[in-house]
Protein backbone atom coordinates (compact mmCIF):
# COMPACT_ATOMS: atom_id res chain seq x y z
CA UNK A 1 0.00 0.00 0.00
CA UNK A 2 1.01 3.04 -0.91
CA UNK A 3 0.45 6.70 1.42
CA UNK A 4 -1.98 7.73 -1.81
CA UNK A 5 -3.99 4.88 -0.67
CA UNK A 6 -5.27 6.85 2.02
CA UNK A 7 -6.87 8.86 -0.84
CA UNK A 8 -9.32 6.36 -0.76
CA UNK A 9 -10.90 6.30 2.04
CA UNK A 10 -11.84 10.10 2.15
CA UNK A 11 -15.08 11.12 1.57
CA UNK A 12 -15.96 10.79 -1.80
CA UNK A 13 -14.82 6.87 -1.94
CA UNK A 14 -17.36 6.83 1.31
CA UNK A 15 -19.94 8.32 -0.43
CA UNK A 16 -19.66 6.13 -3.78
CA UNK A 17 -19.35 3.13 -1.49
CA UNK A 18 -22.24 3.93 0.78
CA UNK A 19 -24.56 5.02 -2.74
CA UNK A 20 -23.33 1.45 -4.44
CA UNK A 21 -24.23 -0.77 -1.36
CA UNK A 22 -27.54 1.51 -0.63
CA UNK A 23 -29.95 -0.42 -2.62
CA UNK A 24 -28.78 -3.79 -1.35
CA UNK A 25 -31.80 -5.79 -0.11
CA UNK A 26 -31.36 -6.29 3.24
CA UNK A 27 -30.76 -10.43 3.85
CA UNK A 28 -30.57 -11.89 7.30
CA UNK A 29 -27.25 -13.51 7.73
CA UNK A 30 -25.52 -12.17 5.06
CA UNK A 31 -22.93 -10.14 7.09
CA UNK A 32 -21.88 -13.17 8.82
CA UNK A 33 -21.67 -15.29 5.02
CA UNK A 34 -19.87 -12.29 3.81
CA UNK A 35 -17.06 -12.38 6.73
CA UNK A 36 -16.82 -15.99 6.65
CA UNK A 37 -16.21 -16.10 2.56
CA UNK A 38 -13.96 -13.39 3.02
CA UNK A 39 -11.93 -15.13 5.61
CA UNK A 40 -12.14 -18.25 3.38
CA UNK A 41 -10.28 -15.83 0.74
CA UNK A 42 -8.15 -14.25 3.47
CA UNK A 43 -5.26 -16.32 1.95
CA UNK A 44 -6.24 -16.06 -2.02
CA UNK A 45 -3.86 -14.71 -4.38
CA UNK A 46 -5.03 -14.61 -8.06
CA UNK A 47 -2.66 -13.70 -10.14
CA UNK A 48 -3.70 -12.98 -14.24
CA UNK A 49 -0.78 -12.05 -16.08
CA UNK A 50 -0.13 -11.59 -19.62
CA UNK A 51 0.86 -8.33 -22.05
CA UNK A 52 -1.21 -7.84 -25.88
CA UNK A 53 -1.87 -5.46 -28.37
CA UNK A 54 0.73 -2.45 -28.87
CA UNK A 55 1.78 -3.35 -25.28
CA UNK A 56 4.44 -6.41 -26.33
CA UNK A 57 6.43 -5.17 -23.69
CA UNK A 58 3.98 -4.58 -21.33
CA UNK A 59 2.96 -7.09 -18.51
CA UNK A 60 0.11 -6.33 -16.89
CA UNK A 61 -1.30 -8.08 -13.28
CA UNK A 62 -4.06 -7.96 -11.36
CA UNK A 63 -3.77 -9.46 -7.87
CA UNK A 64 -6.29 -10.00 -5.36
CA UNK A 65 -6.57 -10.66 -1.69
CA UNK A 66 -8.92 -10.90 0.85
CA UNK A 67 -9.39 -9.37 4.05
CA UNK A 68 -11.66 -6.48 5.96
CA UNK A 69 -14.10 -5.15 4.34
CA UNK A 70 -13.26 -5.67 0.64
CA UNK A 71 -10.16 -7.06 -1.18
CA UNK A 72 -6.40 -5.44 -1.51
CA UNK A 73 -5.95 -5.63 -5.75
CA UNK A 74 -2.44 -4.54 -6.52
CA UNK A 75 -2.57 -2.98 -10.08
CA UNK A 76 0.98 -3.51 -11.61
CA UNK A 77 2.44 -2.48 -15.00
CA UNK A 78 5.62 -3.83 -16.43
CA UNK A 79 8.40 -2.91 -18.28
CA UNK A 80 7.12 0.44 -18.65
CA UNK A 81 10.90 2.10 -18.66
CA UNK A 82 10.06 5.21 -20.40
CA UNK A 83 6.83 6.36 -18.47
CA UNK A 84 7.40 9.53 -15.85
CA UNK A 85 4.55 8.68 -13.90
CA UNK A 86 1.24 6.21 -14.13
CA UNK A 87 -2.41 6.99 -12.73
CA UNK A 88 -4.76 4.51 -12.01
CA UNK A 89 -8.59 5.90 -12.36
CA UNK A 90 -11.46 4.76 -12.43
CA UNK A 91 -15.39 4.33 -10.91
CA UNK A 92 -12.95 3.91 -7.49
CA UNK A 93 -11.36 7.31 -8.01
CA UNK A 94 -14.19 9.82 -9.68
CA UNK A 95 -12.35 8.87 -12.39
CA UNK A 96 -10.07 11.59 -11.28
CA UNK A 97 -6.21 11.18 -12.55
CA UNK A 98 -4.57 12.59 -9.32
CA UNK A 99 -5.67 10.21 -6.96
CA UNK A 100 -4.30 7.41 -7.69
CA UNK A 101 -0.81 7.19 -8.54
CA UNK A 102 1.56 3.71 -9.20
CA UNK A 103 4.85 3.77 -7.80
CA UNK A 104 7.94 2.59 -10.05
CA UNK A 105 10.55 0.16 -8.66
CA UNK A 106 12.99 2.05 -10.66
CA UNK A 107 12.96 -0.87 -13.24
CA UNK A 108 9.83 0.47 -15.24
CA UNK A 109 7.63 -1.45 -12.79
CA UNK A 110 4.89 0.14 -11.52
CA UNK A 111 2.34 -0.93 -9.06
CA UNK A 112 -0.23 0.14 -6.80
CA UNK A 113 -2.53 -2.05 -3.89
CA UNK A 114 -5.90 -0.65 -3.25
CA UNK A 115 -8.67 -1.87 -0.78
CA UNK A 116 -11.89 -1.63 -2.92
CA UNK A 117 -15.38 -3.31 -1.48
CA UNK A 118 -16.86 -5.98 -3.21
CA UNK A 119 -18.04 -4.20 -6.36
CA UNK A 120 -17.90 -4.10 -10.14
CA UNK A 121 -15.92 -1.36 -11.44
CA UNK A 122 -14.36 0.29 -14.45
CA UNK A 123 -10.45 1.23 -14.34
CA UNK A 124 -7.85 2.59 -16.57
CA UNK A 125 -4.47 3.52 -16.32
CA UNK A 126 -3.07 6.84 -17.94
CA UNK A 127 0.68 7.18 -18.73
CA UNK A 128 2.41 10.19 -18.56
CA UNK A 129 -0.61 12.16 -17.83
CA UNK A 130 -2.67 11.66 -21.53
CA UNK A 131 -1.76 8.13 -22.73
CA UNK A 132 -5.00 5.39 -21.77
CA UNK A 133 -4.37 2.19 -21.45
CA UNK A 134 -6.62 -0.80 -20.56
CA UNK A 135 -5.42 -3.64 -18.60
CA UNK A 136 -4.40 -6.47 -21.20
CA UNK A 137 -5.03 -8.69 -17.88
CA UNK A 138 -8.59 -7.89 -17.33
CA UNK A 139 -11.43 -8.83 -19.84
CA UNK A 140 -11.08 -6.73 -22.73
CA UNK A 141 -14.22 -4.80 -23.88
CA UNK A 142 -15.05 -1.20 -25.06
CA UNK A 143 -16.60 1.51 -23.36
CA UNK A 144 -19.57 3.17 -24.15
CA UNK A 145 -17.26 5.99 -26.42
CA UNK A 146 -15.77 2.90 -28.17
CA UNK A 147 -12.64 2.82 -26.38
CA UNK A 148 -10.96 -0.31 -25.36
CA UNK A 149 -11.47 -0.07 -21.13
CA UNK A 150 -10.93 -2.62 -18.19
CA UNK A 151 -13.84 -4.35 -15.92
CA UNK A 152 -13.12 -5.91 -12.92
CA UNK A 153 -15.02 -7.65 -10.28
CA UNK A 154 -14.48 -7.73 -6.47
CA UNK A 155 -15.79 -10.69 -4.18
CA UNK A 156 -17.41 -11.41 -1.84
CA UNK A 157 -21.20 -11.63 -1.70
CA UNK A 158 -22.21 -8.37 -4.48
CA UNK B 1 -62.68 31.94 1.44
CA UNK B 2 -60.80 29.20 4.11
CA UNK B 3 -61.02 27.09 0.70
CA UNK B 4 -59.07 29.78 -1.63
CA UNK B 5 -56.56 30.14 1.20
CA UNK B 6 -56.07 26.37 1.71
CA UNK B 7 -55.45 26.15 -2.18
CA UNK B 8 -52.49 28.89 -2.41
CA UNK B 9 -51.01 27.26 0.51
CA UNK B 10 -50.86 23.84 -1.57
CA UNK B 11 -50.11 25.65 -4.19
CA UNK B 12 -46.87 27.79 -2.62
CA UNK B 13 -45.95 24.32 -0.81
CA UNK B 14 -46.27 22.86 -4.75
CA UNK B 15 -43.74 25.90 -6.24
CA UNK B 16 -41.04 25.03 -3.10
CA UNK B 17 -41.17 21.61 -3.40
CA UNK B 18 -40.34 21.70 -7.11
CA UNK B 19 -36.93 23.27 -7.02
CA UNK B 20 -35.75 21.30 -3.95
CA UNK B 21 -36.97 17.96 -5.60
CA UNK B 22 -34.62 18.78 -8.28
CA UNK B 23 -32.14 19.63 -5.95
CA UNK B 24 -31.61 16.32 -4.55
CA UNK B 25 -30.90 14.99 -8.65
CA UNK B 26 -28.02 17.49 -8.12
CA UNK B 27 -24.30 16.23 -8.07
CA UNK B 28 -21.51 17.99 -6.98
CA UNK B 29 -19.07 16.21 -9.07
CA UNK B 30 -20.82 16.98 -12.24
CA UNK B 31 -21.14 20.70 -11.64
CA UNK B 32 -17.47 21.36 -10.53
CA UNK B 33 -16.40 18.82 -14.57
CA UNK B 34 -19.13 20.07 -16.74
CA UNK B 35 -19.95 23.39 -18.03
CA UNK B 36 -23.04 24.58 -16.63
CA UNK B 37 -25.34 24.00 -20.14
CA UNK B 38 -23.78 20.18 -20.05
CA UNK B 39 -24.04 20.14 -16.45
CA UNK B 40 -27.96 20.69 -16.60
CA UNK B 41 -28.58 17.99 -19.03
CA UNK B 42 -26.64 15.46 -16.85
CA UNK B 43 -28.70 16.54 -13.62
CA UNK B 44 -31.85 16.29 -15.52
CA UNK B 45 -30.93 12.76 -16.42
CA UNK B 46 -30.30 12.42 -13.37
CA UNK B 47 -33.54 13.70 -11.97
CA UNK B 48 -34.82 11.85 -14.63
CA UNK B 49 -33.60 8.21 -13.24
CA UNK B 50 -34.04 9.95 -9.52
CA UNK B 51 -38.04 9.98 -10.13
CA UNK B 52 -38.09 6.65 -11.84
CA UNK B 53 -36.41 4.52 -8.56
CA UNK B 54 -32.92 3.95 -10.36
CA UNK B 55 -29.69 4.43 -8.81
CA UNK B 56 -28.03 7.82 -10.29
CA UNK B 57 -24.34 6.95 -9.26
CA UNK B 58 -23.91 4.32 -12.02
CA UNK B 59 -24.95 7.64 -14.57
CA UNK B 60 -22.85 10.07 -12.65
CA UNK B 61 -19.82 7.53 -12.52
CA UNK B 62 -19.89 7.02 -16.59
CA UNK B 63 -20.36 10.67 -17.11
CA UNK B 64 -17.47 11.31 -14.82
CA UNK B 65 -15.88 8.88 -17.33
CA UNK B 66 -16.56 10.12 -20.28
CA UNK B 67 -15.42 13.52 -19.01
CA UNK B 68 -12.34 12.40 -18.24
CA UNK B 69 -11.45 10.44 -21.35
CA UNK B 70 -12.07 13.94 -23.00
CA UNK B 71 -15.45 12.78 -25.25
CA UNK B 72 -17.69 15.15 -26.26
CA UNK B 73 -20.53 16.38 -23.88
CA UNK B 74 -22.90 15.29 -26.74
CA UNK B 75 -21.77 11.78 -26.72
CA UNK B 76 -21.74 11.28 -23.27
CA UNK B 77 -25.44 12.65 -22.62
CA UNK B 78 -26.17 9.86 -25.62
CA UNK B 79 -24.27 6.92 -23.57
CA UNK B 80 -25.68 8.40 -20.09
CA UNK B 81 -29.49 7.97 -21.67
CA UNK B 82 -28.60 4.74 -22.88
CA UNK B 83 -27.48 3.60 -19.61
CA UNK B 84 -30.29 4.88 -17.86
CA UNK B 85 -32.64 3.14 -20.50
CA UNK B 86 -30.68 -0.26 -19.34
CA UNK B 87 -31.01 0.30 -15.59
CA UNK B 88 -34.43 0.57 -16.52
CA UNK B 89 -34.98 -3.03 -18.85
CA UNK B 90 -32.51 -4.27 -15.95
CA UNK B 91 -35.01 -3.20 -12.51
CA UNK B 92 -38.10 -4.53 -14.50
CA UNK B 93 -36.33 -7.77 -15.24
CA UNK B 94 -34.93 -8.37 -11.54
CA UNK B 95 -37.01 -6.60 -9.45
CA UNK B 96 -37.29 -3.55 -7.52
CA UNK B 97 -35.38 -4.88 -4.88
CA UNK B 98 -32.01 -5.59 -7.05
CA UNK B 99 -29.11 -3.65 -5.13
CA UNK B 100 -26.84 -1.03 -7.51
CA UNK B 101 -24.33 -3.48 -8.20
CA UNK B 102 -27.13 -5.59 -9.13
CA UNK B 103 -28.57 -3.49 -11.78
CA UNK B 104 -25.46 -1.97 -13.21
CA UNK B 105 -24.04 -5.45 -13.93
CA UNK B 106 -27.68 -6.72 -15.53
CA UNK B 107 -27.53 -3.45 -17.28
CA UNK B 108 -24.07 -4.08 -18.62
CA UNK B 109 -25.35 -7.62 -19.69
CA UNK B 110 -28.32 -5.93 -21.49
CA UNK B 111 -25.98 -3.11 -23.18
CA UNK B 112 -23.92 -5.92 -23.90
CA UNK B 113 -26.36 -8.18 -25.82
CA UNK B 114 -27.34 -10.77 -23.29
CA UNK B 115 -30.92 -11.51 -23.71
CA UNK B 116 -33.40 -9.97 -21.22
CA UNK B 117 -34.91 -13.97 -20.52
CA UNK B 118 -31.29 -14.69 -19.55
CA UNK B 119 -31.31 -12.47 -16.60
CA UNK B 120 -35.15 -13.35 -15.23
CA UNK B 121 -33.57 -17.31 -15.47
CA UNK B 122 -30.56 -16.37 -13.63
CA UNK B 123 -32.70 -13.95 -11.28
CA UNK B 124 -34.91 -17.55 -10.34
CA UNK B 125 -32.06 -19.41 -10.17
CA UNK B 126 -30.27 -16.92 -7.36
CA UNK B 127 -33.21 -16.59 -5.30
CA UNK B 128 -32.05 -14.15 -2.57
CA UNK B 129 -28.61 -13.83 -3.35
CA UNK B 130 -27.19 -11.41 -5.94
CA UNK B 131 -26.85 -12.02 -9.96
CA UNK B 132 -23.46 -9.44 -9.77
CA UNK B 133 -21.24 -11.95 -9.69
CA UNK B 134 -22.61 -14.58 -12.46
CA UNK B 135 -23.42 -12.20 -14.30
CA UNK B 136 -20.31 -10.41 -14.48
CA UNK B 137 -18.49 -13.42 -14.58
CA UNK B 138 -20.28 -14.23 -17.92
CA UNK B 139 -19.47 -11.00 -19.42
CA UNK B 140 -15.83 -11.32 -18.60
CA UNK B 141 -15.67 -14.77 -19.91
CA UNK B 142 -17.21 -13.68 -23.33
CA UNK B 143 -15.06 -11.11 -23.43
CA UNK B 144 -12.02 -13.16 -23.13
CA UNK B 145 -12.97 -15.06 -26.36
CA UNK B 146 -15.71 -18.26 -24.40
CA UNK B 147 -18.20 -19.13 -26.25
CA UNK B 148 -21.42 -17.62 -25.24
CA UNK B 149 -23.71 -20.53 -24.50
CA UNK B 150 -21.24 -22.53 -23.66
CA UNK B 151 -20.12 -19.82 -21.00
CA UNK B 152 -23.95 -19.38 -19.95
CA UNK B 153 -24.68 -22.77 -19.26
CA UNK B 154 -21.62 -22.79 -17.23
CA UNK B 155 -22.41 -20.24 -15.12
CA UNK B 156 -25.76 -20.96 -14.47
CA UNK B 157 -24.74 -24.49 -13.71
CA UNK B 158 -22.15 -22.96 -10.64
CA UNK B 159 -25.50 -20.47 -9.44
CA UNK B 160 -27.68 -23.78 -9.24
CA UNK B 161 -24.87 -24.87 -7.18
CA UNK B 162 -25.29 -22.01 -5.14
CA UNK B 163 -21.47 -21.18 -5.94
CA UNK B 164 -20.28 -18.16 -3.84
CA UNK B 165 -18.72 -15.08 -5.80
CA UNK B 166 -15.10 -16.76 -5.73
CA UNK B 167 -15.67 -19.22 -7.70
CA UNK B 168 -17.20 -17.19 -10.35
CA UNK B 169 -14.93 -14.13 -10.19
CA UNK B 170 -12.05 -16.47 -11.02
CA UNK B 171 -13.59 -18.59 -14.30
CA UNK B 172 -11.17 -18.71 -17.42
CA UNK B 173 -12.67 -20.02 -20.57
CA UNK B 174 -10.35 -23.00 -19.95
CA UNK B 175 -13.21 -23.61 -17.47
CA UNK B 176 -16.08 -23.92 -19.76
CA UNK B 177 -14.58 -25.36 -22.78
CA UNK B 178 -15.70 -28.47 -21.94
CA UNK B 179 -19.24 -27.34 -20.51
CA UNK B 180 -22.58 -28.43 -22.34
CA UNK B 181 -24.88 -26.32 -24.07
CA UNK B 182 -28.05 -26.09 -22.81
CA UNK B 183 -30.97 -26.76 -25.50
CA UNK B 184 -32.21 -23.10 -26.50
CA UNK B 185 -35.96 -22.35 -25.69
CA UNK B 186 -38.23 -21.45 -28.41
CA UNK B 187 -37.92 -17.79 -26.86
CA UNK B 188 -34.28 -17.49 -27.47
CA UNK B 189 -33.72 -19.46 -30.72
CA UNK B 190 -32.77 -17.47 -33.71
CA UNK B 191 -31.92 -13.98 -31.64
CA UNK B 192 -28.04 -15.15 -32.56
CA UNK B 193 -27.57 -12.69 -28.94
CA UNK B 194 -26.27 -14.58 -25.86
Amino acid sequence: MTDLDDDMHDDRLARAVGLLRASAPDISGLAERTGARRRRLARRNLLIGGGGGTAAALALALTFAGSGDGEKVTFALSALPGAHSVALVGDFTDWRTDRLKLTDDGEGNWRVTVKLPPGRYRFAYVVDGGEWRSDAAAAPVLDDFGRPTSVMTVGTEL
Amino acid sequence: MKHRIAIQFIAALGLLALPLGHARAQDGRITARFAAPVATRVNALLDSAQRAGLPTEPIVLRALEGHAKGIAPDRIIVALGRLRGALQAARTALGPASSTVELTTAAAALQAGVAEHRLIQLHQIRGTQSVAAPLGAYLDLVARGAEPDRAWAHVANLARRRAGDAEFVRLMPRDVERTAVEPRTSNAAGTGTP
